[in-house]
């Protein structure tokens, strides 16, 4: 095992027994936090329900009321730190562009896709357009006992959420309302211009080149006297404002009776972005933001005494725009270029600043023109349940049908406008020297994208107890179409599942359930596969000798084994068929016609098939102290193979064409989960509750088909996915001498204060050779989270504390890279090597244009990027007992925080994403906000 | 109500059954393509030709242009031998001056391997399937037949020139053939042969020349050439010899003959003498009428000329910021990527216009534009020197110190060469891109003919044909065998400038261990303005010291590729 693995194992089980002397010791619990599960609820599994008591897979659930106390315009970056077994990795952070990266139980391939399949009341569909206020749960799916059913579609989990339906009780009519606002986490720093044009003079200076800016121009930056030819500009915050204002109101209502079961939602959030407001200032522009507005209606209706009608109908409707591009991020990466000398903002005329260089990041805001979009989200399933007792009790048949849609349609308006260059003419006249030139709007009104799912879905269960013999089957059949703008064909499954599921006792628990499915990526013959699974329980605290324990309530012990697969493998579509594909022209003919050629693509492999992944999971749910205490552990070991690779061992280059694309590859991921859980009664008037989540998941490609490598550290296989391989730094060169008696580094000369790398394989050069693996991929391997909450009377308090480690985050770019592409200096590069602060330089040698030596892929630019991240607070006051008159059941006022702090890396970048650090930056949220119940 | 329900069940059954239809996960029709839509008609045929002419056929020039996932030299082997200095220093070719190519990169040695086997893949499928695609006539079967087998016999003499022996690849494989069957390395002997019964094949079904709108396609003559150069490398004392480069044991026949056989040179002369007798057929000559100071400018500046047999047709319309103008051209002229830059070595190479030497002291002179004016008319036309005008954009090219053209120019000149002169900042150029032309034929005939028996009359009349028409006197008749043979390569060397000849000759003929040839002191000049005075002084200096190992000699196969077992690595490596 190596060190940083035992490191996290021993967090984690500091951390679980830490928890459990701290909980032993709880007397009450907030209803906010984990509730325990009844043996006799039902909890939603793939394709149905099931009585928990039953259960013998490995799933985490979280309700969608715990989610209500974060703020994000996307409900996947809620789930951070909730399933045990999810990792969220945010992919950025501009409002409406918030998708994270899902991953189930880490990453089982490197060649097909690794995101859970997403399963909404029963059908596969986006989720992250939902607002916590109407899910009911949402659930991941791990193991093979709980994926089977989806056949080749479960290997990398499925998460499944549930919205909420009516229920048999008066009506309740809930409202909410929240404003606040939103705040960088971090924006990256720059130098003025004095520092600036301090630190250029001397990079030239290293360059052995004459300096650019005199002694009386450095003290005009340091002076500011001269706005326009010795200008600073702070363009973050000429373009940005501090808070970003945000707002949702929601309304539900939820009730029933014997006939109708109903459950409505309408929901509207607001969130704007960080840009300044500049639709007054100019008719070539628009205020940045994003808004949605959602609705629900899902009722189900009892059309005879046996015959239910499920109508679930969900959407939303969102508009999205932004000044001058579709996204932020263009006007960002200007941003984080543009030296502060460069140019004034305006002129002393009133024009815009600009260079032959750069454009004029305020007046792409103001004048170039607006992105503005609309997308439309429907999600519709109706479902018929025929109960069948009169054939034979606990018989039921039930069919379904979906249809989802998604819509978009957006119009992008452009224009160019002018900036203007200040000079002095021998005379002393300013001059001004155009760049661009002003034009009108042009652009397309009715740009549009869509994708739409239709599934049919149709099932028989039969579900009863024969004295002790407990039975639950269900067998199902199904097939979707799933056609998306930009792909020529429609992608389809067809399949046939099944569950039997036996109790005895309700203490010995044996679980089949197996899928036979197709898909229209194989080749006809290849297209079916069987996926069988089977899970065993033990109710240990159902047998008699346990009767007499008075430590464990409720222990129970499960193990599963099975097979899974993934159909989303990476590659080409219809692999199976040789594929020809227009290349560039070639020309014959005295005057060069050009004759479009055709050319073979990728080999085919007729035999391609889907991924496949062999799930063993052990784990055990225990409850203690009266179920106050709920422990739940499970260790897995997922054997990934049939993954798709290019067989570059085997295959030599005399076969002439690109190498087919294999089902070779193999990846062992193995990890563990465990959750513990203390919550008490509500009868005190001091009660807290508190949850601990930990999980690791960690794995390795054990083939490939790699290449052999001449060096065996540049193998790839044997590592994890995604390991980065670079030069190890190993400081800076002190003087000539240390130059002299080190390696040749080839990339260009070095001079003293360059960077020094590892010759890896001791040739004596520094050269391609010796990229080494360095540090970690960007994926984290292992996170925890703790969730104590507290209540006093009417007041409560929760937080949540979350820690992530084991990945790796890398710094490039022109917020570290000083002057690089004429690029600005960021405030990291005071602390660069001169012969005065050899000692304690932190940063390499200044040079004007691009190094060869410093900036290449590095450990330099590498860190950890572990950290723990105070994610959310919640603070609240409920007013309850309310006089009849008022006509408000309860109120409750709140104020809530979403990334609050975060420990770890030191740079200005998100340690959570990947993203740059010059790109739309993390937020933290503060809202306030009133709940009224009616 | 019961009745309903029957019909919903029904209902759902049909609906579901609908999926288990086998139709239900076929792909619909749709636009792409397949094998059998290409070998379906004339028209589609002719697409996938002109796919093979667009990988197969290498180019002279360093176009940097990307085909199916492989991009292009930059600069071409000018910088790799002692034509030039490239002012790139990172450019890939100065591997071979500083002796480190490698067997982990491909771009040093050979960025061409596998898009070479992928254009024998498609020779070879044309092969296999022509005769099936319907309605096309005999003659154009063979012609199609002809063109496939002489892309596969020119990009086979490609890789014999620089690997020795590889595998002969005669049909489509699968990837069950290569593991079933495995290919090795076929014998030098075995590559030469088949190269030529290719070219034999191909001569005997392809047309002497094609209409205008078909110019580019290969030709009798281009088959003729194919065949004359390989018999030319396989007479050529690298191959042609009993003691190879470098001990080989067991696997010497990988890497040359073994043995030396002097008939080698008569087949070669024969070969070269074929295409010289084919040439009217294809209204193909000399270029020798447009003035004997601009025959060769027009050569290698018109497109389609009477001289090219066989050209690259690839390149577009290119601009001064495009290759391979990049590559020629200095930053200080069009923003060129460092220039090319003509050594000292080679410029000495130029004689006089009486056909004698030029004298060029060590210790430098102050007549430099003097010595210029004395040269071969073919220097003016092929190298960019201190004070000639270039065009009106660069009137005066300024190569002396603290001159407008002076940074990066190692050696004192620059390349004219295939910079044409309609090229300016506003007007872009297509790239005269040829492959084979019929002065080296010429030049093969009197270096093989001299080889087998001597400077005889023919041998003589075919150099002084190309001296000829540049304003060159003859060479001196009786001269014997070692001098011909000295003449012949020096006027291979100067005809042939920058048309990627230079580095494969200095390797055929092992020279390049000699000093200053691709090991040793490499030379330019400093110019310094004389005041008072038009003329210039000159100092000669060394630039570089180049190394060459002796396993240089032929390229090493990509490490990887040997690793995986059909391959056994050539000595050195």
């Amino acid at each position: 095992m190596k060190r940083s693995e035992a490191y996290h194992i021993a967090i984690f089980v500091f951390g679980m027994l830490a928890c459990m002397v701290h909980a032993s010791r709880a007397q009450a619990i907030d209803p906010g936090t984990s509730r325990p599960v009844p043996d006799s609820t039902y909890i939603e599994i793939a394709y149905g329900r099931q009585q928990a008591a039953r259960n013998v897979a490995a799933l985490s659930t979280v309700h969608g009321d715990e989610l209500s106390t974060l703020f994000s315009t996307n409900l996947g970056n809620l789930l951070s730190g909730r399933l045990a077994g999810l990792t969220v990795m945010p992919q950025g952070y501009e409002p409406g562009l918030a998708a994270p990266r899902l991953l189930g139980r880490g990453i089982g391939t490197f060649a097909g896709g690794t995101a859970p399949l997403v399963m909404v009341d029963g059908f596969e569909s986006n989720f992250e357009q939902l607002v916590p206020e109407e899910i009911e749960t949402i659930s991941l799916l791990k193991d093979a006992a709980a994926t089977a059913v989806h056949g080749f579609r479960g290997a990398n989990g499925v998460l499944l959420v549930t919205t909420k339906r009516g229920r048999h009780a008066p009506l309740q009519v809930q409202f909410d309302t929240k404003v606040g606002l939103g705040t960088p986490f971090h924006l990256p720093e720059f130098l003025g211009a004095a520092g600036y044009a301090t630190l250029y003079n001397e990079a030239l200076a290293n360059e052995g080149r004459a300096a650019r800016y005199t002694e009386a121009q450095l003290r005009a930056y340091r002076d500011g006297t001269d706005p326009f030819f010795h200008p600073d500009v702070d363009w973050y915050g000429q373009s940005l404002r501090s808070v970003a204002p945000i707002n949702t109101h929601q309304l539900n209502f939820r009730g029933g009776n014997d006939v109708v079961h109903y459950f409505g939602l309408l929901s509207m959030m607001n969130e704007q972005t960080l840009l300044k407001r500049t639709e007054k200032l100019s008719d070539n522009t628009t205020n940045s933001g994003y808004r949605r507005y959602n609705f629900r209606t899902n009722i189900d209706v009892n059309l005879t005494k046996n015959l239910t009608a499920m109508l679930t109908l969900g959407g939303s409707v969102e508009d999205k725009r932004n000044p001058g591009a579709s996204e932020t991020s263009s006007l960002f990466g200007a941003m984080s270029v543009i030296p502060p000398n460069a140019f004034p903002v305006f002129n002393p005329d009133g024009s815009y600043g600009g260079n032959s260089l750069f454009s004029n990041p305020w007046g792409d805001m103001v004048e170039k023109g607006m992105y503005t979009s609309n997308g439309r989200t429907l999600q519709t399933s109706l479902r018929l349940r025929h109960k069948l007792d009169m054939v034979t009790p606990g018989l039921a048949l039930s069919a379904a049908v979906s249809f989802n849609n998604f819509f978009r349609n957006f119009s992008i308006k452009s224009r160019t406008y002018e900036r203007f260059a200040l000079s002095q003419s021998a005379a002393g006249d300013t001059v001004y020297t155009r760049f661009g030139q002003n034009t009108s709007l042009q652009g397309s009104e009715n740009e549009s994208e869509q994708w739409r799912n239709v599934a049919v879905q149709g099932f028989a269960n039969y579900d009863r107890d024969f004295g002790a013999h407990g039975i639950d089957i269900m067998l199902m059949g199904n097939y979707d179409s799933y056609t998306v703008s930009g792909d020529a064909y429609p992608y389809k499954h067809v399949g046939l599942g099944g569950r039997f599921n036996y109790a005895f006792n309700q203490t010995y628990l044996i679980d089949f359930s197996a899928s036979y499915m197709g898909s229209e990526n194989f080749a006809k013959g290849n297209r079916f596969g069987l996926f069988p699974a089977v899970g065993v329980g033990w109710v240990v605290s159902n047998e008699p000798f346990m009767q007499a324990n008075r430590l464990f309530d409720r222990l129970k012990i499960r193990g599963s084994y099975g097979l899974v697969g993934n159909d989303v493998i990476g590659g080409n579509r219809f692999m199976f068929d040789q594929a020809y594909r227009y290349s560039s022209a070639y020309y014959f003919g005295t005057g060069n016609a050009s004759i479009s050629a055709i050319e073979e693509g990728q080999i085919a492999n007729p035999g391609v098939t889907w991924e496949k992944e062999k799930k063993f999971n052990v784990g055990f749910d225990a409850a203690l102290l009266g179920n106050a205490l709920q422990l739940s552990a499970d260790y897995f070991f997922n054997h990934r193979y049939h993954i798709l690779a290019s067989p570059n061992r085997t295959i030599p280059g005399f076969f002439g064409m690109d190498l087919p694309m294999l089902n070779v590859g193999e990846v062992h991921n193995r990890g563990v989960e465990a959750i513990v859980a203390y919550h008490g009664r509500h009868d005190r008037p001091f009660g807290y509750g508190i949850r601990f989540i930990a999980n690791y998941a960690n794995d390795r490609i054990v083939a490939m088909s790699e290449e052999l490598r001449e060096f065996g550290y540049q193998q790839t296989t044997g590592r994890r996915i995604g390991q980065p391989f670079g030069l190890e730094a190993i400081g800076f060169f002190r003087d000539e001498a240390d130059i002299a008696n080190s390696p040749l580094q080839t990339f260009t000369t070095v001079y003293p204060g360059d960077i020094k790398y590892r010759d890896q394989n001791n040739d004596g050069y520094i050269d391609d050779a010796d990229y080494a693996p360095i540090g970690n991929p960007g994926s984290p391997t292992f996170w925890a989270s703790l969730h104590p909450s507290f209540r006093y009377k009417g007041v409560d308090l929760q937080f949540l504390l979350h820690g992530v480690a084991g990945g790796s985050l890398y710094r490039s770019g022109l917020a570290y890279h000083a002057f690089q592409d004429n690029g600005t200096v960021a405030r990291i590069a005071e602390g660069r090597w001169t012969p005065a602060t050899a000692d304690r330089a932190t940063y390499p040698r200044l040079t004007a244009t691009d190094n060869q030596n410093n900036y290449r892929y590095s450990s330099f630019w590498q860190e950890k990027s572990d950290f723990l991240k105070l994610r959310n607070v919640e603070l609240g006051y409920t007013l309850s007992h309310l006089p009849e008159a008022v006509g408000i059941r309860s109120a409750r006022v709140f104020a809530n925080a979403t990334n609050l702090f975060s420990w770890g890396t030191s740079g200005p970048e998100d340690p959570e994403s990947n993203t740059t650090a010059t790109a739309y930056p993390a937020m933290r949220t503060f809202l306030v906000g009133i709940n009224i119940a009616f | 109500m019961n009745h309903t329900l029957s019909i919903a069940w029904c209902a759902a059954l049909l609906l579901l059954s609908s999926a288990c239809n086998t139709d239900f996960l076929d792909k619909a029709p749709g636009i792409d393509v397949d094998e059998n839509t290409i070998f379906s008609s004339q028209t589609e045929v002719e697409t996938y030709i002109a796919g093979m002419y667009l990988q197969g056929v290498h180019s002279m020039l360093g176009l940097h242009t990307q085909v199916a996932g492989v991009t292009s030299a930059r600069f071409g082997t000018k910088g790799a031998s002692d034509e030039a200095e490239l002012g790139a220093t990172w450019a890939d070719e100065q591997g071979w001056n500083s002796g480190s190519l490698s067997t982990t990169s491909v771009p040093y040695a050979d960025y061409r391997y596998h898009i070479r086997w992928a254009a024998i893949r498609r020779a070879n499928n044309l092969l296999a399937r022509v005769e099936t695609v319907p309605g096309v006539s005999a003659a154009y079967i063979g012609q199609v037949k002809g063109e496939a087998q002489f892309m596969r016999a020119m990009n086979y003499f490609e890789m014999l020139k620089r690997y020795g022996g590889v595998p002969i690849v005669d049909k489509v494989l699968t990837s069950g053939d290569i593991l079933e069957t495995p290919l090795t390395r076929n014998t030098f002997a075995e590559v030469v042969d088949f190269i030529v019964a290719d070219c034999d094949a191909a001569v005997a079904s392809l047309p002497n020349q094609y209409p205008g709108e078909m110019r580019g396609r290969a030709t009798k003559g281009a088959a003729l050439m194919v065949k004359a150069k390989t018999l030319l490398l396989a007479a050529s004392p690298l191959f042609n010899t009993a003691a190879p480069y470098l001990s080989f044991g067991a696997h010497t026949p990988l890497i040359g003959y073994g043995n030396f056989d002097a008939e080698r040179w008569k087949r070669a002369a024969d070969a070269a003498k074929a295409v010289i007798d084919w040439a009217p057929q294809g209204s193909i000559r000399l270029i020798d009428d447009q003035g004997v100071d601009k025959n060769y400018k027009y050569m290698w500046e018109v497109h389609d000329n009477a001289e090219i047999i066989f050209e690259n047709k690839h390149a577009p319309l290119r601009r001064t910021y495009h290759y391979p103008f990049l590559g020629i051209l200095p930053a200080s002229i069009y923003g060129g990527y460092g220039g090319t830059s003509p050594t000292l070595n080679f410029v000495k190479r130029y004689e006089k216009k009486d056909g004698m030497p030029q004298t060029w002291d060590p210790a430098g002179g102050n007549d430099l534009q003097q010595k210029y004016a004395e040269l071969d008319p073919r220097f003016a036309q092929s190298i960019l020197y201190n004070g000639v005008r270039l065009n009106t954009e660069y009137p005066r090219i300024e190569t002396f110190q603290g001159g407008a053209h002076v940074a990066d120019c190692k050696g004192g000149t620059w390349q004219r060469k295939f910079v044409p002169d309609i090229l300016s900042n506003n007007t872009g150029a297509i790239p005269h891109n040829y492959i084979y032309r019929l002065a080296d034929a010429l030049l093969m005939f009197a270096e093989a003919s001299n080889e087998y028996s001597g400077p005889t009359a023919d041998a003589h009349a075919a150099v002084n044909a190309i001296r000829a028409r540049s304003g060159m006197p003859d060479l001196p008749a009786g001269i014997d065998k070692d001098a011909f043979r000295a003449r012949v390569r020096n006027e291979r060397a100067i005809e042939l400038v920058f048309e990627d000849n230079r580095l494969w000759d200095i390797l055929r003929w092992q020279i390049a261990e000699e000093d200053g040839v691709m090991k040793g002191a490499i030379w330019g000049i400093r110019i310094h303005p004389i005041v008072g005075s038009d003329e210039y002084r000159y100092e000669p200096y060394v630039f570089e010291e180049r190394s060459f190992p002796t396993r240089m000699h032929l390229h090493p196969f990509l490490q990887a590729e040997v690793d995986k077992g059909y391959l056994v690595q050539n000595p050195g490596w």
